[in-house]
């Protein structure tokens, strides 16, 4: 099938960058240390066991999980593929082809996130214990909806990035506008500091978008803070965001397409 | 020298005239990225909700560290953006007309371009450092100031000498070394903080092996009036530009061990 064909060359293209991948596990571990070595300090500054439902191996965990996990889900990395053809015209050659444009590249960019979870996600999980006592589920049940938020993580990131991308039908610069809404996924994602530790509004602010449940939701089950009915909330909201996002992205690329003009040919 | 400057300056103007040919891109760049980067600081200023002080440092003495370590580090970005495209010139083989022209390869590549639109980062560095000097409500007298002017000099030095080593691998590896965001973006972000937060071994390295914590920690305790944790000697803080020059230096000699066993891909 023509898509899961995508998926795998999307995979296999990240083995061709070998070094850099490398690269990328050593910069995100040494991030990871001096990310973990402030929540140490603010924990002992704060004199709290807990802050927002977090222990200090939770945080600590946390940023583990986002180090891990954060370049896979396009917090880390920004990814600018679409919005580059469109500024230069080179879209026309993926649209006369008989493949669904959307589907195209979310499928190449699973592939992606899927060799990062392997291959820059668990080194740093397998690595990270050796310095510091880590939260883990504590059942397989727990596993399991955790792997199922982050598989919805995914498609929310690849909307996020996608939909901005598509900006560039409408706009010259929009890559200025994909660069700040990149930096404020960092912040509002619950990427840089869990969304438990804002204030309430916040927080409030940061749930009216779909950031996070790009990263937030998939740390509160795999960490347990979110249990019982807040869990299936944000499962349900995750799931909402998946299908609502999915369909503003295919509306908003639709209108874009009517407006391309190309140049020449 | 004074002609070197002078090419230099010229060369810069007209960088800066043709980047401003497409303004509006400038301008959404150099604010999406300060806009952005202010909501990273924004993440500290939470941090301290939870907390009245770092150990033992205000929101606004960390705002000091934060600022000055953006601000020197992007600044210096924006500087060294020669080097930056520097193992794409090597890899299209477009370095050997550099070789053949009448000037120092190394003049003409800090020459070749200036990246305006990361003045954004610098900026954000510039305004919280600001924010956090007006906000201790310092009473400095002229040794202070210049000790911060100095200070924000010692860090650009600093990582101007790492950008350089980083370009200065594309010499054998073709693509530059990536590794060396650990101390560039890494190093940045660890000197945002007190040192003394970190782990021994962590401060170790970055004291007497890496001078990083000269980029502003050490010249921070004196202008801030803190006691060293540490109880170095107390004329650490002067180091600073020495120890940072150092580096510098070191890109140097390491740039001239790589020119000449530089082997062209052709072209």
């Amino acid at each position: 099938m023509l898509y899961l064909a995508l998926f795998r060359k999307g995979f296999q293209r990240m083995m061709a960058y070998r070094s850099a991948t490398l690269a990328g596990i050593a910069t995100n571990f040494f991030f990871g240390l001096l990310r973990t070595y402030l929540f140490i300090a603010v924990f002992d500054a704060s004199g709290q066991v807990s802050i927002g439902g977090f222990s200090l191996r939770d945080a600590i965990t946390f940023t583990a999980l986002t180090q891990a996990f954060g370049s896979s889900l396009g917090i880390i990395n920004w990814w600018w593929e679409v919005g580059k053809t469109i500024e230069s015209g080179e879209i026309i050659t993926d649209l006369t082809k008989p493949f669904h444009y959307f589907s195209f590249w979310l499928s190449r960019d699973l592939g992606r996130m899927v060799f990062q979870v392997i291959f820059r996600g668990l080194p740093i999980m397998i690595v990270y214990p050796f310095f510091f006592e880590l939260t883990w589920p504590t059942s397989m049940a727990q596993w399991l909806l955790f792997s199922l938020s982050l598989s919805m993580a995914m498609i929310i990131s690849f909307c996020w990035h996608f939909w901005m991308n598509c900006l560039s039908f409408w706009f010259v610069n929009a890559k200025g506008f994909g660069r700040f809404a990149w930096l404020a996924a960092a912040f509002f994602s619950g990427f840089l500091i869990p969304l438990s530790f804002f204030p309430d509004w916040l927080k409030a602010i940061a749930m009216w978008t779909p950031l996070p449940a790009i990263i937030n939701t998939p740390i509160e089950i795999y960490l347990g803070v979110a249990q019982g009915a807040a869990l299936w909330e944000a499962l349900g909201l995750q799931l909402f965001w998946v299908i609502a996002f999915t369909i503003i992205c295919e509306l908003t690329f639709r209108a874009g397409r009517k407006r391309l003009v190309i140049q020449g040919g | 020298m004074i002609e070197g400057f002078r090419l230099y300056a010229r060369l810069m103007s007209a960088q800066i005239r043709s980047q401003m040919q497409y303004k509006m891109s400038f301008i959404m760049e150099f604010a999406s990225t300060f806009m952005g980067m202010i909501l990273e600081f924004a993440s500290v200023v939470v941090l301290f909700i939870h907390m009245p002080a770092l150990d033992g440092w205000t929101l606004a003495e960390v705002a000091f560290l934060y600022g000055s370590a953006e601000f020197a580090m992007a600044l210096s970005q924006v500087i060294t953006s020669g080097f930056d495209v520097f193992p794409e010139t090597v890899r299209l083989g477009k370095f050997d007309s550099i070789l053949i022209r009448p000037r120092n390869a190394m003049f003409q590549v800090f020459a070749s371009e200036l990246a305006i639109r990361r003045f954004g980062r610098a900026a954000q560095g510039l305004f919280v450092l600001g924010i956090a000097i007006w906000w201790m409500d310092v009473d400095w007298g002229v040794a202070e100031w210049s000790m911060l002017a100095v200070m924000i000099l010692g860090g650009v030095v600093f990582f101007a000498g790492l950008f350089i080593i980083g370009a200065t691998f594309s010499f054998w590896t073709v693509e530059g070394l990536e590794a060396m965001n650990i101390l560039t973006y890494g190093g940045s972000t660890m000197v945002a903080y007190p040192m003394s937060i970190y782990a021994e071994w962590m401060r170790n390295v970055f004291i007497f092996i890496i001078p990083l914590a000269f980029v502003n920690y050490y010249p921070s305790l004196f202008l801030l009036n803190k006691v060293d944790p540490f109880g170095l000697p107390g004329f650490m803080p002067f180091l600073s530009l020495p120890l940072c020059s150092l580096v510098l230096l070191a890109s140097l000699v390491f740039w001239h061990f790589g020119i000449k066993r530089y082997q062209s891909t052709g072209h």
